[in-house]
């Protein structure tokens, strides 16, 4: 059995409609951020108080919140989480674990008598924390665009490195740019999905870049020259990219269906970006090398 | 090449098997039921904790528990160890508070460059003999600072071990943070009681008769002439007149107790602010405490805090505070609040025992209650007998952490060095009240910046849903290679499962944790770890399809894969060691499952199905290759 076998794709020739696809892609995320006001981020970053409840039998949001309203505690947000058996009540800042305990849990079991919950997870965190964890997050990211640029630098040449990066910044960027279109909360668990991609879109890129460093070596006499190349390790390592990618994205579909609630926005930022990521080792990093030597042989 | 082989093949077998050695001691606890257990704790405890030291942990998501991160206040420590406090300082001090929020420098450091800013110099505060430099100070500071965090760990171990938590995790993070996990628990608030106490045991005199209720006067006269100026001239003649015959023009101030309740009820509606009347009533009984309804409490707070009324407190009774009542007295109608001296008589650090109890049956108002009794060591009843003896007749409260639980008047000098903590509500709330007490005081009050709890059943949900997937996952990719690979797909497979094996082993001789993230760790690495495979299995077609021999192409194809797999990994690896550095909790769970996945697949897919292949071709002479 054998998918992409002698493909002969002219990737590089056509690389503008994967320029104009990535940027469309980005301005749409960019002008929801805009219109969103920033990411969405959860209690991890900007502090507050959660409880998650598991009912006995389904629960409608309605009960809670006009029973939390009659008790002055109407701005606290309502969510099912996963089952409408399960809700997840976020406080603000102001309110303390213990406030949430003793006083939001009576209110709610008196309001709701007949059906008994119990408390499956409680969260607190300070304002400091969250400040801490988007400074950590920022360091995360830069360091690894760091460290990795120099790796690539060191293992080929700087255009392929700053190919690399750029296909990861693109990753990155979109993948954002999804979440916030969609609405989707930032937590500490997508950072590490974000940071994932970061790595699985560098695997994909550096396959192809791999394959580029030994065609070149291989067949300097090559008629087709640089972009000929490029294009031909594009379509050898084809084959390969896909079914990585496949065997992968089976692996995370499946943790985003069975995987449970907790894991299931963490599954989906890797659905998204594995897809983006193979995406981009095929259509932006190589074609970004070629189209930044053609640039610069044209300025000399 | 044959001998070489062989010995690789030998080397395989062996780090299995000591994976399997490694792993044993987690699928003994594994299998183990919760009675089980408890049983072999009983019976035979360090076997237990030997088998724990040597198998996977599950983190907190999984098997439930609470994670509490504290921070040790900064800023009241350099306020205990500061001298000749001035405006200059509460005010560096202030601005220092809510800079340190939103910066990542620690306390010390903005709180210098505030103080300097401001003009003021940190040897004024904590200079002395030795340290006279600003350095020095510094340096002193912020040796201050770490021994009162390690102080507080220890303190916080000890409470946390006495409490009955198993395999509590007590670590700190940063300058001035303690990390506690504990698993299992399963009343929180309790946990947070007793982690967050200060536990601060102080004896306190009260203040005599006639200078609380000259204090308790001029602050009513205050709040008259805030209220209305016509008043408060009044109000001034009554405190005249006053001096003569205190217990008439008390009743006139204050009024009758039965009054004063009515009065209450419309106060709590009453929003004019601080300045009202029926603020406070002066208590009829003792004529020597305030009492103020519950309702009014922030409000005789904010009064308390005026400079004014600091003022009138100041002129009439020295050095001395206001101290509330713990919980609200009569009929849980009134806060009670005490005039003290600022000075404690003496402090709980000399506590010995700590004994909780029901309340006694001779007080009717400790019925249903529970208390705490305690004694303090030599030291302390020296002390104790010798303040007791000097102060007969007079009122000494028992305070812990600013609040008063018992003031009663003492009657005969006491020897014996035992006081006791009364009307708590909860055989509970005595229990860990006892058992901070015992514990000590943390050096500089505690408060609880992040808290993550997770209930048992929830960790279930997590292991069960996590382990399915993974399972599920294997599965399909195990089936996808076999089918797009052959015979070689299941070699590949075969490599996937030891990958698995030798990560959990790896896992185990580290005794890390597995998180919920960490699963996923997991399983994204299954996913990658295939992708080696399927990067030499490519080549070999490759090469094969060239019409090479299947050795010359299988040399080829490791051959030429291996710098995309070492390129890919290794850029991986950098991207997880950077997420493991930078990353807290959570994150940190998922970095190291994933160094450590690839690690292990590097071995499994480059090195196991190597030899696996070079043994079979030395074999059998293979004509054709089942890729």
């Amino acid at each position: 059995m054998r998918f992409f076998a002698n493909t002969n794709i002219n990737f590089i020739e056509n690389r503008k409609i994967g320029f104009i696809f990535s940027s469309l892609l980005i301005l749409s995320g960019m002008f929801s951020l805009i219109l969103h006001g920033g990411l969405h981020y959860n209690i991890d970053f900007t502090g507050g108080t959660l409880v998650q409840l598991k009912f006995e039998k389904p629960v409608s949001i309605e009960d809670i919140r006009s029973a939390l309203t009659s008790e002055g505690y109407g701005d606290s947000e309502i969510k099912h989480f996963g089952t409408p058996y399960e809700v997840v009540i976020r406080a603000g800042l102001t309110e303390t674990a213990d406030e949430l305990t003793n006083t939001f849990e009576p209110i709610i079991r008196k309001a709701i008598p007949d059906n008994p919950f119990i408390e499956q997870r409680l969260e607190r965190v300070g304002p400091k924390i969250g400040k801490e964890l988007i400074v950590d997050f920022m360091s995360a990211i830069f360091w690894a665009i760091i460290l990795i640029l120099f790796y690539v630098m060191w293992r080929f040449e700087f255009r392929f490195a700053l190919g690399a990066i750029i296909a990861l910044i693109h990753d990155v960027f979109i993948t954002l740019g999804v979440f916030s279109i969609l609405d989707i909360e930032i937590s500490a668990p997508i950072i590490a999905a974000v940071l994932t991609i970061v790595g699985y879109s560098l695997n994909d890129t550096i396959v192809v870049f791999d394959r580029i460093r030994e065609n070149i070596k291989v067949r300097q006499k090559d008629s087709s020259g640089f972009i000929g190349t490029i294009n031909r390790s594009l379509n050898e390592t084809l084959s390969r990219t896909i079914i990585t990618s496949l065997t992968t994205l089976f692996v995370v579909t499946i943790l985003f269906f069975f995987g449970g609630e907790v894991l299931r926005s963490f599954a989906f930022a890797l659905i998204i970006g594995i897809v983006i990521g193979t995406y981009s080792s095929i259509f932006i990093a190589s074609p970004f090398v070629v189209e930044w030597q053609l640039r610069r042989s044209k300025a000399k | 090449m044959q001998s070489s082989t062989t010995v690789k093949l030998v080397i395989i077998v062996a780090v299995f098997l000591l994976s399997l050695y490694l792993l044993y001691p987690t699928y003994q606890l594994s299998m183990m039921s919760g009675t089980e257990k408890e049983q072999l704790e009983q019976n035979n405890p360090d076997e237990l904790i030997n088998l724990k030291s040597r198998s996977v942990n599950l983190g907190l998501d999984l098997q439930g528990g609470m994670h509490v991160i504290l921070e040790v206040d900064i800023r009241e420590l350099l306020n205990q160890l500061a001298k000749n406090k001035n405006e200059v300082f509460t005010q560096a001090l202030d601005k220092t508070a809510a800079e340190v929020l939103a910066s990542e420098e620690d306390f010390l450091t903005v709180f210098e460059r505030n103080l300097n800013e401001a003009g003021g110099k940190l040897v004024r505060y904590f200079g002395s003999r030795e340290l006279s430099s600003e350095a020095d100070v510094m340096d002193f500071l912020r040796e201050q600072t770490a021994e009162t965090v390690t102080r507080a760990k220890e303190i916080l171990t000890n409470r946390v071990d006495e409490f009955g938590v198993a395999e509590p995790i007590i670590q700190q993070q940063g300058q001035n943070r303690i990390i506690i996990e504990l698993a299992g628990v399963t009343d929180p608030s309790r946990v947070r009681q007793l982690i967050g106490k200060t536990a601060k045991l102080e004896f306190k005199l009260l203040k005599d008769k006639e200078v609380s209720l000259a204090v308790a006067e001029k602050i009513h006269d205050f709040v008259q002439s805030k209220i209305s100026p016509v008043d408060s001239s009044l109000a001034g003649e009554e405190t005249e007149k006053s001096e003569a015959d205190s217990s008439v023009s008390l009743e006139k101030l204050f009024g009758e107790q039965s009054e004063s309740i009515t009065a209450a009820d419309t106060a709590g509606k009453d929003e004019r602010g601080i300045f009202q009347p029926d603020l406070f009533f002066l208590n009829p009984n003792t004529q020597q405490t305030i009492l103020v309804p519950v309702n009014n409490r922030e409000k005789f707070k904010q009064l308390l805090a005026l400079d004014e009324v600091q003022k009138i407190i100041q002129e009439e009774a020295g050095d001395a505070e206001f101290l509330w009542s713990a919980k609200p007295e009569y009929k849980d109608q009134f806060y009670e609040v005490y005039l003290v001296n600022k000075r404690s008589e003496l402090t709980g650090e000399t506590i010995t025992e700590a004994d909780p109890h029901t309340g006694s049956q001779m007080d009717p108002t400790s019925i249903g209650k529970f208390e705490v009794s305690f004694t303090l060591n030599d030291d302390g009843a020296r002390i104790f007998s010798r303040v007791t003896g000097a102060n007969i007749k007079k009122r000494l409260a028992v305070v812990l952490d600013n609040q008063v639980y018992l003031a009663p008047e003492i009657q005969v000098k006491i020897r014996d060095g035992r006081s006791r903590i009364t009307g708590l509500d909860t055989m509970e709330g005595a229990q860990d009240l006892a058992i901070v007490l015992r514990a000590g005081a943390l050096p500089a009050p505690v408060s609880i910046i992040e808290e993550r709890t997770v209930g048992p059943s929830l960790g279930m949900d997590s292991i069960l849903s996590g382990s399915q997937s993974a399972m599920y996952g294997m599965l399909v990719v195990v089936i996808f290679m076999m089918i797009y690979y052959k015979l070689s797909g299941a070699l590949a497979d075969m490599a996937l499962i030891l990958n698995i094996i030798f990560i959990m082993a790896i896992m185990a001789y580290f005794n890390a944790t597995l998180t919920l993230p960490g699963i996923a760790g997991i399983i994204l690495t299954i996913g990658m770890a295939v992708d080696a495979n399927v990067l030499i299995f490519e080549r070999i077609r490759e090469e094969l399809a060239k019409g090479k021999t299947v050795k010359a192409s299988i040399d080829q194809g490791y051959g030429n894969a291996f710098s995309a797999i070492l390129d890919a990994n290794v850029t991986t690896f950098i991207a997880g060691t950077v997420l493991y550095t930078f990353g807290t909790g959570p994150i940190k769970g998922f970095a190291l499952t994933l160094m450590i996945g690839i690690v292990a697949s590097m071995f499994t897919a480059i090195v196991v199905t190597r030899v696996v292949f070079d043994y079979v071709i030395s074999k059998w002479t293979i004509k054709e290759l089942s890729i």
